[in-house]
């Protein structure tokens, strides 16, 4: 127990936070300007057409994992950030607010495959 | 604070109070996080008698310094991105979820990203997220430093690679949905 005493976890968070980040700033740029803009007003064709191109790979059941997980992350980062912005702004929120902030981090990447798996 | 130099070990009593002192001003960061004690997440440390409460000193700051400097600005403009490229994850994940669902669902989806709130809130992300992205990458050579011998890379390579896996990523997925 000894050991332990004055040990933080927050190495382990730190990593998470890390790893979302580098995901977000390679992938988020793309995917907001490809599934946000360019599919929804018809570059790539009628969303029936998009839908047939992107399903094989996106509902492969291990895909839809890594596709989770990586989302997971990148929306870890965010939450992480959003926290401490709070504290930046000199609010003081009780630890209701991290623990739902970071739920919604753990709980979306683990509720979006069950719902993928359930489809 | 008189609490704390009372319960915990000798050599900690010495250490606390000034390393507590210390970390305050300007604001709180990461140094302000107790090593030990109760404050930490919860279920960190045996909850302590209601009189060794921790009371973390916070020092007066005005609601506004980030509108103070452009350094803070550009600060607080950063951190927030998080907030909304946040939100959009969120909405790809339903958009992740609906594709499973199939095409009905899918194209529900789609329809959605064209009403106004949601192009709204994809146009502040998409700002964000480049935001996010291109002061990350102007800030990578200062982690990374890739020696040649003896002298350095010229940082601005490092940041150039950055630039070429974004592009890379963005080419991987506009040929996976721009193919025949």
């Amino acid at each position: 127990m000894r050991r332990w005493e004055g040990r933080t976890n927050e190495p382990l968070f730190w990593a998470l936070f890390g790893g979302g980040g580098m995901l977000a700033v390679f992938t988020m740029p793309v995917l907001v300007a490809v599934f946000g803009l360019l599919v929804p007003f018809g570059v790539f064709g009628e969303p029936a057409d998009v839908h047939a191109r992107v399903a094989g790979f996106v509902t492969h059941p291990l895909a839809a994992l890594a596709i989770s997980l990586a989302l997971g992350l990148v929306l870890w980062h965010c939450c992480h950030r959003t926290w401490h912005g709070l504290r930046d702004l000199g609010l003081h929120p009780p630890e209701v607010v991290r623990a739902g902030i970071y739920g919604v981090a753990l709980l979306t990447p683990a509720i979006t495959y069950a719902l993928c798996l359930a489809a | 604070m008189s609490a704390r130099g009372a319960a915990g070990p000798p050599r900690d009593g010495v250490a606390g109070p000034p390393r507590d002192g210390v970390a305050g001003p300007p604001r709180e960061g990461p140094a302000g996080v107790p090593r030990g004690g109760s404050a930490g997440p919860p279920g960190d440390g045996p909850p302590g008698p209601p009189g060794s409460a921790r009371r973390p000193h916070r020092p007066p700051v005005r609601r506004t310094w980030f509108l103070a400097t452009r350094e803070y600005r550009a600060y607080a403009l950063r951190e927030a991105s998080s907030v909304v490229v946040g939100l959009f994850v969120l909405n790809l994940v339903i958009g992740l979820v609906s594709a499973h669902r199939g095409v009905d669902a899918f194209t529900r989806w789609v329809e959605l990203q064209r009403s106004a709130p949601v192009v709204v809130l994809t146009v502040v992300a998409l700002v964000m997220a480049v935001v996010h992205a291109t002061t990350w990458f102007q800030a990578t050579p200062a982690i990374i430093r890739v020696r040649r011998g003896r002298r350095q890379l010229h940082r601005g390579w490092v940041v150039l690679a950055h630039y070429v896996l974004l592009a890379a990523f963005a080419v991987v997925v506009v040929l996976w949905l721009g193919r025949p």
